[in-house]
């Protein structure tokens, strides 16, 4: 737990002191206050019992009045003056009342914490919002040392509490886990118990001696699969896609990557916000408006191991990486038979005979199964620029995004992506009819056109090829 | 944190060095019947050990009631001169503060100046070595083990030296297969 050591109202005494602002007199009346507050103190923590107690637990017993006192005070500028005219037992007592009234709130904050609880096997986190509060909200009165928090808090949160002790840490611990909570919550069970797995797996632990912050290992998976067109809500990244992105994020600028992951983040909140509006549940940003900024400070812890990874080529151990090409992917295309050599041939030779562009493009659709196939036809040069256009426009949305896979730019971020030929190094066979698709695309209408590349990028992620003897497919070619 | 030692300090010690005085002087009313009395040096000197003793323990005190609690208990003890008045409170001042850190403060100021006032009267017979070194050594390890009865000191001599001399022969000449 982090300390603050300097009470607020020391601090102010010193600042004022020093500048000429604090009387001599008014000083010595402040301590003359604090030693009869301190006298009781002790007199309390010895039961009476004893005038003399070690020096460190005077000097704690201090620090709890002060902490108290600090209570009191507001960060206004008047402090000085409040604390040098009122009477330090009326502060002290005011505080004191203060301290209550937010340690009934702190418990209800507890409360809220173990209401949006997570289903997850993390022991840490189980325990210290189960027991690990017990002791503190056992007793609401103020304890004779109140800057320390009887509390059994294993679970680390995705940013530690600065600088604050006693009722105060408790007040922010309880703050940042319930917007944890509720943060983790927008992502499904299933794929959250996935990852909490993976990373156990990766660890050599069990799932439940994690003692992994659950917020920080959910950012890192979203973020990236921002990153790489996959939804956010699957969490998974394979090794292949962590490997071209490692690629790509290598040939970024180190001082452009805060930038990029800032708006991957922003991406990421935005969605999870669209999808709890489409679900009716509310609006996550609007209704915690603390959660932005919060998570933004994610950026920060997560950048040095990301850097550093880039240049040692192991961004895979910064993330929770699914074995390549496992079940888990989509599958949006699954590819038929390819034809023999033999058959091929003989289908070029009618292609070649048809008298006209739909004939041939009738031929091509009935006899093609297989996308390897169709583009060996197509990089033969047996179709005419007016056949390739006729072709093209009777193909759907998701056939050309499979088409144009190639043509998509190397931008990292799925969203930014778009179709471009200047990145291209092609045969010429086959930079004759992408040219003509591109062409094609570009002076296509926008939203037919943003939909195949809907399904370029997401034909990149998916994990088998489409099942182009299947009719609901083809039957439109 | 720079005046927090200067704040800390002067609320541990709002009594002034002379009011102090005056309170030890003033035990002398009481303490003369015993043919015992503190000079104004002697009380100055006895005010400085309380300060250097309970920096040497690492302690505060509110007020100054320990040394009039130990004058007051003290001073009628027969074993008590004039001569070494001064001297003896010295001790048991120092000697109190030590004790209350090697007892964890488990014992309370009136209960320890008991524990000292019934050991130097009895089993020390106003020794202040066998009163520091063995009777409060021996209850403090007792206070530590967590010994309810820690007031309770067992004679070392329980063990009867015929019984530990005759243990010693018998190592000494055991003649194992001589026999």
């Amino acid at each position: 737990m982090n300390k603050k050591e300097t009470p607020q109202a020391i601090t102010l005494l010193e600042k004022n002191l020093s500048n000429g602002n604090l009387q001599e007199e008014e000083l010595i009346h402040f301590q003359t206050e604090l030693a009869e507050l301190l006298r009781r103190q002790i007199l309390a923590y010895t039961r009476g019992e004893s005038n003399s107690i070690k020096t460190e637990v005077a000097q704690n017993l201090l620090q709890s009045i002060l902490y108290v006192v600090d209570l009191s005070l507001s960060s206004e500028d008047n402090d000085l003056k409040l604390l040098v005219s009122s009477s330090l037992p009326d502060l002290y007592g005011k505080g004191m009342a203060i301290y209550q009234e937010r340690k009934a709130a702190a418990k209800n904050l507890l409360q809220q914490v173990k209401e949006t609880k997570l289903e997850i096997p993390i022991k840490a986190y189980t325990l210290t919002i189960e027991t690990g509060f017990e002791n503190f909200f056992l007793h609401m009165e103020i304890p004779l040392f109140a800057q320390e928090a009887d509390v059994d808090i294993d679970y680390p949160l995705l940013q530690n509490v600065p600088e604050e002790n006693g009722l105060l840490y408790v007040e922010n611990y309880l703050h940042r886990l319930l917007l944890e909570n509720r943060f983790c919550s927008c992502f499904p069970q299933s794929a959250v118990d996935k990852l909490t797995l993976g990373w156990a797996k990766t660890y050599h632990l069990s799932a439940a001696d994690l003692m992994t912050n659950l917020t920080e290992m959910i950012l890192r998976n979203a973020v990236f699969c921002v990153l790489v067109g996959r939804s956010p809500f699957e969490l998974y990244l394979t090794a292949s896609e962590c490997d071209s992105l490692e690629k790509k994020l290598q040939s970024i600028p180190e001082e452009e990557l805060p930038a990029l992951l800032e708006k991957a983040l922003a991406f990421l909140l935005k969605t999870i916000d669209q999808e709890m509006i489409s679900t009716g549940h509310g609006n996550l940003i609007k209704e915690i408006p603390d959660l932005v900024p919060y998570l933004n400070g994610f950026i920060d812890t997560f950048l040095p191991g990301l850097k550093s990874s880039l240049k040692n080529h192991s961004l895979k151990g910064q993330l929770w990486v699914s074995e390549p090409l496992s079940s888990t992917g989509e599958t949006v295309f699954i590819d038929g038979h390819s034809l023999s050599d033999e058959e091929l041939r003989l289908l070029l030779s009618d292609l070649q005979d048809c008298e006209n562009s739909e004939r041939k493009t009738e031929l091509f659709i009935s006899k093609t199964n297989n996308i390897e196939d169709a583009m060996v036809l197509l990089d033969t040069g047996v179709f005419t620029p007016a056949d390739l256009e006729y072709l093209f426009s009777r193909l759907s949305s998701a056939e050309l995004g499979l088409l144009s896979v190639s043509l998509l730019d190397p931008a990292p971020m799925a969203e930014e992506r778009d179709f471009s030929l200047s990145h291209l190094e092609l045969p010429d066979e086959r930079m004759y009819w992408v040219s003509i698709l591109f062409d094609f695309l570009t002076e296509s209408e926008t939203p037919f056109r943003d939909e195949v590349l809907r399904h370029a990028v997401s034909f990149i992620h998916s994990n088998v090829f489409l099942d182009s003897s299947d009719p609901s497919f083809y039957n439109e070619l | 944190m720079e005046h927090f030692p200067i704040l800390f300090s002067a609320a541990l010690n709002p009594v002034s060095p002379q009011a102090v005085l005056k309170d030890l002087l003033k035990t002398n009313e009481r303490t003369a019947a015993y043919g015992l009395t503190l000079t104004p040096a002697a009380a100055v000197q006895l005010i400085e050990t309380r300060r250097i003793a309970l920096s040497d323990c690492g302690r505060v005190e509110i007020g100054s009631d320990t040394i009039l609690k130990l004058i007051d208990a003290f001073s009628p003890s027969a074993y008590l001169q004039q001569s070494e008045y001064a001297d003896t409170l010295q001790e048991l001042l120092e000697t109190f503060y030590y004790m209350k850190n090697e007892t964890l403060d488990e014992v309370s100021d009136d209960e320890l100046i008991q524990y000292m006032k019934d050991y130097f009267e009895s089993r020390c017979r106003g020794s202040l070595e066998l009163l520091q070194h063995r009777d409060l050594e021996q209850m403090a390890r007792n206070v530590r083990f967590g010994d309810p009865s820690y007031g309770e000191i067992i004679d070392p001599d329980a063990h009867s030296l015929d019984t530990y001399f005759q243990e010693d022969y018998d190592d000494f000449y055991d003649l194992g297969d001589w026999e």
